[in-house]
């Protein structure tokens, strides 16, 4: 079986990889010890190169060292170093440099400790190893971290180091802020030369954090031409910002708009079906982001090792749960409510104000969902805009909903059921078609879907459990621009109002922005009444 | 056939839902006084006529003209106030009023705000009202909320408002519908009687109903006009017949 | 109307029949609670009966029983179910409060002090311009009816015009409750934002703290209830009220007998702002506050309840309902405030599902039962 036995080379190769990668640093030991004993030397040249090759080795173990190192905490312990930790009252531990261990099995006394010899030289070496050191972090995260440190320091000794950085590193954005850090660095140089083409460099780089070292360039620097360059790369990195603001806030548009479709998506269902809102709608949402929550709390408590999981498990919770109580509000009280779309509107009130009242007093106030490892971050396409991975993840869910729901209700045979009662309940019932479990079952569909949408909206959001009522209203006004029970005008009304509120956010107050596009819609149903895609013939204005 | 003295003049009409003609009549008119019969199977385009010259829908092109007047772009109240009547497919009358105030309120009296709050109709309005309560067997009725009648009941009372109305175009959709024989006798004498002083337009599936009222018929199908003329001559029409037979179920 | 015979009170007592006697109440129960709210409150204050805390309540829940009033004829009545009343009703009340503001303590250049409160600048601050004309007791007055009967009129036109109705109506006034609501809390606004406007010490040269304004306030708000009832029901007994009723019932039907259903609807929704502004109005003084907090959306869904509750449809179904749930309101809440709101919701959710004519209904029936079995 050759699947077998390249499985076998495979687990091989990889645990003799491991074994190299273990006996490297025990061969390396020999010569950072060695190293390390040079720092005794009384020759301030000899201990300082010393200080230079430790930097050289990249060995992370080193920085604690160094970190001690610099301020005063390491010993003479056996003609070695050792680093010194305070153990109480006077006494001290000796610790290993390298390995961290105890080297003496009891605290002795402070008290005739040899300090390292320590001048300024190797203090200003040490800082120096103690950021090499950090830019070798094999943890690209920790790196990226210490290569932006070091732009933002620009010191010139760090340049060879982050240079080597921008050639060789595998990750980009790493290589990118090592650039960017190189640039810094030759911002300051004593070449006009130089300091212009930097200028250019952080330009083409879209380096946003340097625009105001560029805007002093621009007016104190001595030479003419770096000034005019320092002013031409602001201009540039600037058009770029306003550029990527305006896609982040059409993305921030889109992502708003998402979970406001979702939500839609399930009001314009029930409500083209049977002519009523539920105005318990939006605490379906709520449910569905507290059903979340739980499921966290259920993973942290029973499986811990499958924890990156629980947030796909808590969309289907949350669908589940919101599904249930719809089916149940349903059942319970819309079904007696039939031909009184009033009546129904204000009972599904009471449901809606009992629902906000039980969760407060079961949860309190104030709840979060820490979202998965795998969500935080985001994607940089280009430099400088970052479209986090929540926002995209509720984009997607939306599509994937959208689609779902599409599909549901043109391809299968409950779909075509829930169309033959939406257009002539009595015509369907006389067909044989059982309209109250239709009913049950679109109530449920739609709930559910609000469900979705509230563990979509933990991933950007707290949880408050009045916060489905600000979503009812505005999924009310997508329903209505819309038109009732087409989804096409639901995601083109989602969409559109999402971004008008996006859009006029940054131009007027957002409660301005909310005035300006009720107004809109008002306005806009007195161009078109039924909404943007009216329903026709026998069914219009029955 | 075009005939510049008819008070109902539909020319060039066609109404589109969804891309699916629902009519096309290149023209239908109705003489001053004449009472016509629209016949036709089920969604031929009959309501939708009717929908059009009152005004609840708008024609995607053509023009109406109504008493020498284009109310082609006319709301629906403004029609109505030129004198359009109109009985629904289902009998709607007000459930909430008394039968007398449903009666009141389809008086021509003032329709606007103002006369609104003014006191009860006058005492001729009343005997008027009262009289015609009488000949449609409602007269005893007249205090009983709308919502307690028989669906008879409703439709005449339906009827009765409109001719208490004042309007002198009637538009009576389907007036039949589910009366017992007598009560279908007396409708369709109700009918003849109006004819002549007002001139009305009855939508009607049932054929016996149809023979009583002795009048000019109009066939739509799928949209068109098909015939027009007396009953007899219309059922002796091959297209007709297909129209009918063809689907197999009216007749 | 002829009054029957056996409803003279001397009559009952001489026939000593229950189902008399209950006719008689039913008959007269009306005005037996105009009497009892006008003089009969004052009268128990006087006695020592009722303190000023129970006084000062009872004048604002007569208030709101006007608010209810008001949506009981476009809800009831013309069938529209609006959910802004309360904005209009803060509306008045804002008139109202700017007007006492202006009479209150001033500070700096004649500014009101509620104004200094919320002012990120406090020096060299300018009274705004629109308030200016408030300090008039005549404006303040005006503007109480002009501003909600406007905003009524205006936004009511386009809404019915362009057909919205039914869900579509209730929702956008929701809608515009919260817009309106958002902004009040703004402080750029200058209307003091999510503090309201406070500080009041005198009403038309009256000391708000004296005992006799207290008492004159309360016989104004329950005479205003009084006559906001009758005038409404007379105005539901004529055509315009049966023409509302047939909105509610068929509006197409009318609509193809001649009549404008949007100018009857709009007057109606007009008529109801204007009453919830000066219930507002008169509300203000008496609670000596008025904020944002007034017209949040559940607010007006609020009156909706006490309609329901009370009996849709009837004016008296509209006042008991209102003074009967605040009152039940602020029993419960000093007994046991944690309950409330489940009450609130179930109570809610009951009378929705099985009794449709409220309370009123309700006791219509008894009647109707005790006359049977008389």
């Amino acid at each position: 079986m050759p699947r077998t036995m390249w499985r076998c080379v495979l687990v091989l190769g990889w645990l003799a990889a491991c074994a190299a990668a273990r006996a490297l640093p025990a061969a390396e030991g020999g010569e950072l010890a060695a190293q390390l004993v040079r720092l005794l030397s009384e020759d301030s040249g000899e201990r300082v190169a010393a200080i230079e090759r430790l930097a050289a080795s990249g060995e992370q173990r080193l920085i604690a060292f160094f970190e001690a190192y610099r301020q005063g905490a390491v010993a003479v312990h056996e003609d070695r170093p050792a680093l010194v930790r305070e153990a109480g009252s006077g006494r001290v531990q000796l610790l290993d440099p390298l390995s961290g261990q105890p080297l003496l099995a009891e605290p002795i006394a402070s008290e005739g400790l040899r300090e390292l010899p320590i001048g300024r030289r190797e203090r200003l070496a040490a800082n120096h190893a103690l950021v090499r050191l950090r830019l070798a972090d094999p943890d690209p995260k920790a790196r990226l971290n210490a290569v932006s440190r070091a732009a933002e320091q620009a010191e010139p000794a760090a340049r060879s180091a982050l240079e080597a950085l921008a050639q060789r590193d595998p990750e980009p954005r790493i290589r990118r802020m090592a650039a960017i850090g190189v640039a810094a660095i030759d911002l300051r140089d004593a070449e006009a030369a130089v300091r212009k083409a930097a200028c250019q460099r952080l330009a083409e780089l879209r380096a946003v954090g340097w625009r105001s070292a560029l805007l002093e360039l621009g007016q104190q620097d001595p030479d003419g031409a770096v000034r005019e360059a320092a002013r031409r790369a602001r201009a540039e990195i600037e058009a770029w910002m306003q550029w990527t603001g305006i896609v982040q806030t059409l993305f921030s548009g889109l992502s708003a708009g998402s979970i406001l479709i979702v939500m839609a998506l399930g009001l314009s269902i029930t409500f083209g079906l049977m002519g009523v809102i539920n105005m318990a709608h939006g605490e379906m949402l709520m449910i569905g982001a507290y059903a979340t929550l739980l499921t966290q709390w259920l993973f942290a408590a029973v499986f811990p090792a499958a924890m990156p999981w629980y947030f796909p498990c808590g969309i289907v919770a949350a669908f589940l749960s919101a599904a249930l109580l719809g089916w149940l509000i349903e059942l319970t009280l819309v079904r007696h409510l039939y031909g009184r779309p009033l009546e129904t509107l204000l009972a599904t009130w009471g449901v809606s104000y009992l629902l906000i009242q039980t969760i407060r007093v079961i949860f309190g106030d104030n709840q979060a969902v820490t979202a998965p490892d795998w969500l935080v971050g985001g994607w940089e396409p280009v430099p400088e805009l970052v479209l986090p991975w929540n926002r995209l993840f509720i984009i997607g869910l939306t599509v994937a909903a959208v689609i779902a729901v599409w599909w549901l209700l043109a391809r299968t045979r409950l779909g075509l059921l829930v169309r033959a009662t939406t257009q002539s309940r009595r015509t369907a019932a006389a067909l044989g078609v059982d309209t109250r479990r239709i009913d049950g079952a679109t109530f449920a569909l739609g709930s559910g879907l609000a469900g979705a949408a509230g563990a979509a909206l933990t991933l950007i959001g707290g949880l408050k459990p009045d916060m489905g009522q600000e979503f009812i209203i505005d999924s009310f006004l997508v329903v209505a621009a819309g038109g009732v029970g087409n989804l096409a005008g639901v995601v083109l009304a989602g969409l559109g109002l999402g971004m008008a509120n996006k859009l006029l956010e940054p131009l007027v107050h957002a409660v301005w922005a909310k005035v300006l596009v009720l107004a809109a819609i008002i306005l806009f149903l007195q161009w078109r009444p039924s909404g943007l895609f009216p329903p026709r013939g026998r069914l219009a204005d029955a | 056939m075009s005939d510049r003295s008819d008070i109902v003049q539909v020319t060039d009409v066609v109404v589109e839902f969804d891309g699916f003609r629902a009519l096309d009549v290149p023209y239908f008119g109705i003489d001053r006084g004449e009472l016509r019969v629209l016949i036709g199977p089920n969604g031929a385009g009959k309501t939708t006529l009717c929908d059009v010259i009152s005004g609840k829908t708008r024609p995607k092109s053509g023009r109406i003209v109504i008493d020498d007047r284009e109310v082609t772009d006319w709301p629906e109240t403004a029609i109505a106030r030129l004198g359009v009547g109109r009985k629904f497919q289902t009998p709607s009358v007000f459930d909430g009023l008394s039968v007398y105030e449903n009666m009141e309120l389809a008086l021509p009296a003032q329709r606007g705000l103002r006369g609104a709050l003014a006191g009860r109709a006058s005492w001729r309005d009343e005997r008027r009202i009262l009289a015609l309560l009488e000949r449609v067997h409602l007269r005893a009725l007249a205090r009983t909320p709308a919502r307690m009648l028989s669906h008879g009941q409703r439709q005449w009372l339906e009827i009765a408002m409109l001719m208490v109305s004042g309007a002198r175009i009637l538009l009576v959709d389907e007036p039949a519908a589910g009366l017992t024989d007598d009560e279908t006798r007396l409708t369709a004498e109700l009918l003849r009687d109006l004819a002549g002083a007002h001139t009305v337009l009855v939508i009607e599936h049932d054929m016996e109903f149809v023979r009583r009222l002795q009048s000019r018929v109009t066939v739509l199908n799928a949209g068109k006009i098909l015939a027009e003329g007396s009953l007899e001559a219309v059922q002796a029409d091959p297209r007709v017949r297909e129209a009918y037979l063809g689907r197999g179920k009216h007749g | 109307m002829p009054r029957p015979r056996d409803l003279v009170l001397a009559e009952v007592l001489r026939q000593r029949s229950w189902a008399a006697g209950l006719r008689w109440f039913d008959y007269h129960a009306p005005a037996l609670g105009a009497l009892l709210l006008v003089f009969g409150v004052p009268g128990l204050f006087a006695l020592g009966l009722l303190d000023q805390s129970d006084l000062a309540r009872l004048g604002r829940y007569c208030c709101l029983a006007m608010v209810a009033i008001g949506l009981d004829l476009v809800w009831g009545y013309a069938g529209v179910l609006s959910l802004c009343q309360m904005m209009f009703f803060t509306l008045g009340g804002y008139a109202c409060g700017m007007y006492l503001a202006m009479h209150g303590p001033l500070d700096g250049d004649g500014i009101p002090r509620a104004l200094f409160v919320v002012s990120s600048d406090p020096e060299g601050m300018q009274l705004p311009w629109f308030w200016k004309p408030f300090a008039d007791p005549w404006f303040a007055a005006a503007a109480v009816v002009l501003i909600p009967g406007l905003l009524a009129l205006v936004f009511g036109w386009l809404a019915f015009r362009s057909r919205i109705r039914g869900v579509y109506f209730a929702i956008i006034t929701q809608a515009a409750t919260v817009a309106l609501w958002l902004l009040f809390c703004r402080n750029d606004l200058q209307l003091c934002g999510t503090n309201g406007l406070t500080n009041f010490t005198r009403l038309l040269g009256f000391d708000l703290t004296a005992t006799a304004t207290k008492v004159g306030l309360y016989i104004v708000s329950a005479a205003t209830l009084v006559l906001t009832a009758w005038a409404v029901l007379r105005l539901t007994a004529t055509r315009f009220g049966r023409l509302l009723l047939a909105v509610r019932d068929n509006e197409a039907r009318l609509r193809f007998l001649g009549y404008d259903p949007v100018a009857y609807k709009t007057a109606a929704f007009v008529i109801a702002a204007v009453i919830a502004g000066i219930a507002g109005a008169l509300y203000t003084p008496q609670t000596g506050i008025i904020t944002p907090a007034n017209m949040t959306a559940i607010e007006s869904i609020l009156v909706v309840v006490w309609v329901a509750v009370g009996g849709r449809g009837t004016v008296t179904g509209a006042v008991v309902g209102a003074l009967a749930i605040n009152l039940l309101y602020a029993w419960l809440t000093t007994e046991v405030p944690r309950l409330w709101p489940f009450i609130l919701g179930a109570l809610f959710i009951l009378v929705v599902l099985f009794a449709p004519g409220g309370l009123v209904g309700a006791w219509r029936a008894f009647v109707r039962r005790g006359e049977r079995t008389a």
